[in-house]
């Protein structure tokens, strides 16, 4: 029952997903890169806060900080800003 | 940290650095350890910003802001700072300034410390300068697993995405790891299976369950670091083989989980939390040499978020640079849509 259930759940799921995600115009060598390549577009492509190309060391910062001789901006929050949750 | 004006500002005058507040409030046992230890002194919280110098001294730390025009003012204010006090030209009697907000609420000034023993002291870089032999230790290796990075949004009455892609209850991404050995035991029990369908360990669900959601990570689901409590009341997902496929793998599943706490932050959040959300899942797995080495899933569904719903809306986007550390209030209930691809080996 629950297996009948989950079915009609994906059937469902096909069909909003069509709707929400671009088609791929690739020919997809396999279902899961196909579905890997609809959600990678889920993602905007300039999100503003991208476009800072933070590095996560310190010492690598201030070795940089040093050739070119400018200050670090340092940002520490719970999670690193790229691509985590915070 | 989204504004043309403050991006721009960073990108051109200063050397970008973001790490987590974990590993300065807890500096692991390493170079990089001893440089944040460096930092500690002049932390106002357990998170903010800081600018320094490229001896690694701290010009001026800050947590919150009066404006968003405050961001660049700061962002001025410390490139004065620096031009006046860049690598060794920092005097004994000079102090670190520091902001609780910037620029009204100005907390204590701290002198500045010797950094000799810094790591990055050239002396110490060359061998020379290591009193604790902090440096001498390896950095601990990163948990290892396959790393899945995950984006929601939220769906609007119209049927697409939501165009905020700032604010978290609209815009999430996160990133979570599915353990090597979870990956092995799903490998175990699906290897040998045709087209039948295999029920998949609870805690594949439970890992996706605590990542699969909008909003900040205050009002996590699962595992709440709030302490609200969880109530899951759906969390089963099943595998079969693609026809056709000799090595993967479809998966179909649900969740429904219902996570709500009274008031978190001590009693200082109206409203509390609430965090309702049901996911019907499908998605792909791909097995190679005993273990999960590619997965793409798409969950949609429907999430009811409260975060400190009886606190006034705030008026204007200069009001949410106040409420940097606390999030501003959320009360919606919205259809959901998230995607979660795991990196390319």
């Amino acid at each position: 029952m629950r297996l009948s259930a989950a079915k009609v759940v994906v059937t469902c799921l096909g069909v909003i997903g069509m709707m929400l995600l671009p088609q791929s115009h690739a020919s997809d060598p396999s279902p899961l890169e196909h579905l890997r390549t609809q959600i990678q577009a889920m993602r905007p492509a300039n999100l503003a806060w991208h476009r800072i190309a933070w590095k996560t060391s310190l010492s690598q910062g201030l070795k940089e900080a040093r050739q070119k001789h400018k200050p670090v901006f340092l940002w520490a929050f719970i999670h690193l800003p790229n691509d985590e949750r915070c | 940290m989204s504004r043309e004006d403050v991006i721009s500002k960073i990108k051109a005058n200063f050397v970008p650095v973001s790490v987590r507040a974990t590993d300065l409030n807890n500096p692991p046992p390493n170079e990089e350890g001893a440089l944040l230890r460096s930092i500690r002194p002049y932390c106002l919280e357990q998170q903010g910003m800081f600018v320094l110098n490229e001896d690694g001294q701290v010009l001026t730390a800050v947590v919150l802001f009066d404006s968003t025009r405050a961001i660049t003012d700061y962002l001025d204010f410390s490139l004065a700072q620096f031009r006046e006090h860049s690598q060794m030209a920092v005097s004994p009697n000079w102090s670190a300034r520091r902001f609780t907000k910037y620029p009204s609420v100005a907390a204590p000034s701290i002198a500045a410390v010797a950094n000799r023993n810094s790591p990055f002291d050239p002396e110490h870089a060359a061998g020379a300068g290591c009193l604790s032999g902090a440096c001498q230790i390896p950095v601990s290796p990163r948990p290892t697993g396959l790393i899945l990075n995950m984006v929601a949004r939220t769906i609007e009455s119209n049927g697409h995405f939501s165009s905020d892609v700032i604010h978290q209850e609209h815009y999430s991404q996160d990133q979570l790891i599915i353990p090597l050995q979870l990956q092995q035991y799903i490998a175990a029990l699906v290897r040998g299976t045709t087209g039948q369908a295999v029920r998949l360990p609870d805690m594949l669900g439970q890992i996706l369950m605590m990542h699969a959601y909008l909003g900040n990570m205050d009002v996590q689901p699962v595992s709440s670091p709030m302490g609200a409590h969880s109530d899951i009341q759906a969390c089963e997902f099943y595998a079969a083989l693609v026809p056709g496929q000799k090595n993967i793998y479809r998966v179909y599943g649900k969740t429904n989980v219902c996570a709500q706490g009274p008031s978190p932050h001590g009693g200082g959040l109206p409203g509390g939390m609430l965090n309702k959300i049901g996911l019907s899942w499908y998605g792909f797995f791909k097995l190679s040499e005993g273990r999960v080495t590619s997965l793409s899933f798409l969950a949609t569904g429907e999430q009811k978020l409260q975060w400190g719903a009886l606190r006034p809306k705030l008026a204007s986007a200069d009001e949410e640079v106040n409420e940097l550390v606390s999030g501003h209030p959320i009360d919606q209930q919205t259809k959901v849509c998230l995607g979660f691809n795991s990196e390319t080996p």
